[in-house]
């Protein structure tokens, strides 16, 4: 990491935590501190929406899903505005006229106090363990990254979160959350732009295109009914509209964004903005993901991206076998005649083809 | 500690004079969606003759 590197991300830290502070200061009341006094506006609550469904596993992980399995996962999201428009209609009056300051208080107005307790329970083990799993993903990165050890960045990333989080109560995560979101908007489009500019020059974009959908990759919609096929349009509607349902209805995580609403008309508003944006936005990172997979068909892909294990791998002694089978594939298919697919630009042009690189290496 | 007595408002949309109204679109944006990525998916789909 460069010094700057170094300035921007502890500067980016820095700001999310003062700004979260400073937004959700004097939240000293219960009203305050659970409910952001009914203050928020439609769209910072709808971008907290986003984020909260949001984490680091979506943005590596679904972009790994579209390189390996192509863009058909963005099918699981077609029931999502289904649901917000069924939620905005029925529970988002319910809660806001039941004036809980949690989805399971609701519980207890409409059953007793053990059913709240109860489902209090389930939702706390259950979003334990899966903040657990979204925190360790990025934790990874950043241990990559500053070659720090795993607990210390998984003990930072947690330690600066509860930090606002327990200050400045949901007032502070909102808007921290949409700080969040701007950012990784403009991480999306960056490592967009970046994936398409390490194409050799003579591959344009409908060619990526071409390529990726050659592959298999641009399955974005499957209309073939198949009970034994997880992602197809069917799927994706009925399936996703229940899953959606129950996310955004039920989990406190969620419900607690759009209590914070000042009317019922802001907290749907909040919900609508997250059906209309939500399955452009997975659409779009999924489709990084295939461009990355276009963009490794050119420069080789690193064996393992984490340094300590790829380190290890190149110390045993079947990687030097592995490696000379590498090179003799890639040498067998860089003949002309062995060559499945050409650029249309390449094929016009007379000049030389540009040796395939052969090594990719991150910032240091 | 009493907490303050709050008000619920319910209000008409900003546009479109009614919620009716503005699910509808929602649901006409997710079919244009859809058919969309279904353009996108069958204009780049392998082709299956040689």
């Amino acid at each position: 990491m460069r010094p700057l590197d170094w300035v921007v991300m502890f500067g980016w830290l820095v700001f999310l935590v003062s700004y979260g502070l400073w937004r959700g200061r004097g939240s000293s009341s219960t009203q305050e501190f659970m409910l952001a006094s009914k203050t928020m506006p439609w769209y910072a609550m709808g971008l907290s929406i986003m984020a909260t469904q949001a984490s680091a596993i979506t943005f590596i992980s679904t972009t790994a899903q579209a390189y390996v399995d192509g863009m058909r996962f963005v099918q699981f999201y077609f029931g999502l505005p289904l649901a917000m428009v069924i939620l905005s209609a029925t529970a988002v009056p319910i809660f806001h006229r039941a004036k809980v300051y949690t989805a399971y208080e609701y519980l207890e107005h409409r059953f007793d106090a053990k059913t709240r307790l109860l489902v209090t329970i389930i939702f706390l083990i259950s979003r334990g363990l899966g903040a657990g799993l979204a925190l360790s993903a990025p934790a990874i990165v950043l241990s990559v990254v500053l070659g720090w050890p795993f607990r210390v960045t998984i003990l930072i990333m947690g330690g600066l979160v509860v930090l606002y989080t327990t200050l400045g109560g949901i007032k502070a995560v909102t808007w921290a959350d949409v700080q969040q979101m701007t950012v990784i908007m403009l991480a999306l489009v960056m490592a967009f732009a970046v994936a398409i500019s390490m194409l050799p020059p003579d591959v344009s974009f409908r060619d990526a295109l071409k390529l990726a959908g050659a592959a298999g990759k641009l399955n974005a919609v499957t209309t073939t009914f198949d009970w034994n096929d997880r992602y197809n349009i069917w799927s994706g509607l009925i399936g996703g509209m229940f899953l959606a349902l129950a996310y955004f209805g039920t989990d406190q995580s969620q419900v607690q964004r759009y209590l914070t609403g000042k009317s019922i008309g802001q907290s749907r508003l909040g919900l609508l903005l997250n059906a209309m944006a939500k399955v452009p936005m997975q659409f779009f990172i999924l489709f990084i993901g295939a461009m990355v997979f276009v963009m490794f068909l050119f420069v080789r892909p690193p064996l393992v991206f984490q340094p300590v294990v790829l380190e290890q791998v190149q110390a045993s002694s079947q990687y030097a076998a592995i490696e000379s089978r590498y090179e003799l594939e890639r040498s067998r298919i860089s003949e002309p005649h062995n060559r499945i697919w050409m650029p249309r630009a390449r094929r016009r042009s007379s000049s030389p083809t540009p040796p395939i690189r052969t090594t990719f290496s991150c910032p240091s | 500690m009493t907490e303050p007595q709050r008000t619920v408002l319910d209000e008409p949309p900003p546009f479109l004079g009614t919620w009716r109204r503005v699910y509808t679109v929602v649901v006409i944006y997710l079919a244009c969606v859809i058919s969309i990525f279904y353009w996108f998916t069958q204009s780049f789909a392998p082709s299956l003759t040689p």
